[in-house]
């Protein structure tokens, strides 16, 4: 088929305007999924289970216990991201088990002032009364590194627990559940 | 009165004149959408789209380089030490079955014992749990104390704790401290 038409010779052009438009959604996907990652979740490595019976938990409301250990997260040392059993990597639970500080949402608190522990029990306490709507309490969610000692985790459910009491019902706080995040499968 | 250069009688000339200019020059009728097309000189106005189309390239590589993907993460229903001394319902009737953790030095192994018998790991526990659920020597609402040692890794607390919950155990719990 000859390009040449009675008007003269047709010049091929290359229609992009679609190209930059798909181009332009997956940066603004990119841009804020990257967001969201950072702010909601700090990395943890958390405990890979051993035929997890874990799920995902349904419910758009939630209250989320970060509990950063010591040492920080370094993805580099470990050849794949999760360890454990179901990972032959155990790096994880040769390092320290101490606690650095425990965060909800973008707040942290460091673990050896007692101050801080403190503002974290009231903030606690705050956040799950707001998120209680219509006698239905929010998915109170601990995520704990898998290296840390449990001498460490148990303080913070404590706080947790308490929390729950003072937010809550007496009968809703004893029925309320807390979700420890693990791995979903290995 | 002089005349001015730019008005209509100025513009006085020959009628054949025109003619002439007529015959020689033919105006051809543009239509609008070629006066826009065409610039002033009758070069085709372009957007350059090369270099925006370059740095978008860019921003979308380093955006997907960057972007750190969560693995998928699940939970466990726990119950917490002491959730039922928050209330007034009185101690469970039934002593909870005793499940200890104590660690090793080097902190990656640990012993469990349930009721004071060393069990060799959390798969074992498993089958001891089920096996006792399925042949009607425990129910599955009989409680269920995990008392870890302070120095055993939160890795394998949760691991005894997915054991129970995967024998179907439905009171576990952890014993306060």
């Amino acid at each position: 088929m000859s390009n040449v038409t009675r008007r003269g010779p047709v010049k091929p052009t290359m229609n992009i305007t679609p190209l930059i438009d798909v181009v332009f959604l997956l940066i603004v996907f990119f841009m804020i999924v990257n967001n969201i990652v950072t702010d909601e979740v700090p990395e943890l490595q958390l405990p890979d289970l051993i035929d997890p019976e874990t799920h995902q938990p349904e419910g758009e409301s939630r209250v989320i216990v970060n509990i950063i250990p010591e040492t920080p997260y370094e993805p580099s040392e470990a050849s794949g991201r999760k360890v454990g059993p179901g990972n032959p990597e155990l790096r994880v639970l040769t390092r320290s088990g101490a606690v650095k500080a425990v965060s909800i949402g973008k707040a942290e608190f460091q673990m050896n002032d007692k101050e801080q522990l403190k503002a974290f029990q009231q903030l606690c306490t705050d956040t799950i009364a707001r998120r209680t709507k219509k006698g239905q309490p929010p998915l109170i969610m601990l995520r704990a590194d898998a290296g840390v000692y449990y001498s460490s985790v148990l303080p913070i459910m404590n706080m947790m627990q308490m929390s729950m009491a003072e937010a809550l019902d007496p009968e809703l706080a004893a029925n309320t559940p807390i979700h420890l995040v693990a791995y979903l499968e290995n | 009165m002089p005349e001015r250069p730019d008005s209509p009688i100025a513009d006085s000339q020959d009628p054949a004149d025109y003619a002439s200019e007529e015959s020689t020059e033919i105006v051809h009728h543009v239509s609008q959408r070629k006066k826009r097309r065409k610039g002033v000189g009758g070069e085709e106005i372009e957007l350059q789209l090369t270099s925006m189309i370059d740095v978008i390239f860019q921003l979308l590589i380093y955006f997907v380089i960057t972007a750190n993907f969560q693995i998928d993460e699940g939970t466990i229903l726990a119950t917490l030490p002491g959730n039922a001394a928050q209330t007034d319902t009185p101690p469970p009737p039934i002593t909870p079955l005793l499940i200890e953790l104590t660690s090793s030095d080097d902190g990656v192994t640990y012993t469990l014992r349930v009721k004071g018998q060393q069990v060799d790991g959390v798969t074992q526990l498993y089958g001891f749990l089920k096996n006792r659920v399925d042949s009607g020597g425990m129910a599955k609402d009989d409680p269920v104390e995990i008392k870890p040692q302070g120095v055993v890794r939160w890795q394998h607390v949760v691991n005894v704790f997915n054991a129970c919950v995967r024998a179907d155990l439905e009171s576990v719990g952890f014993a306060p401290s």
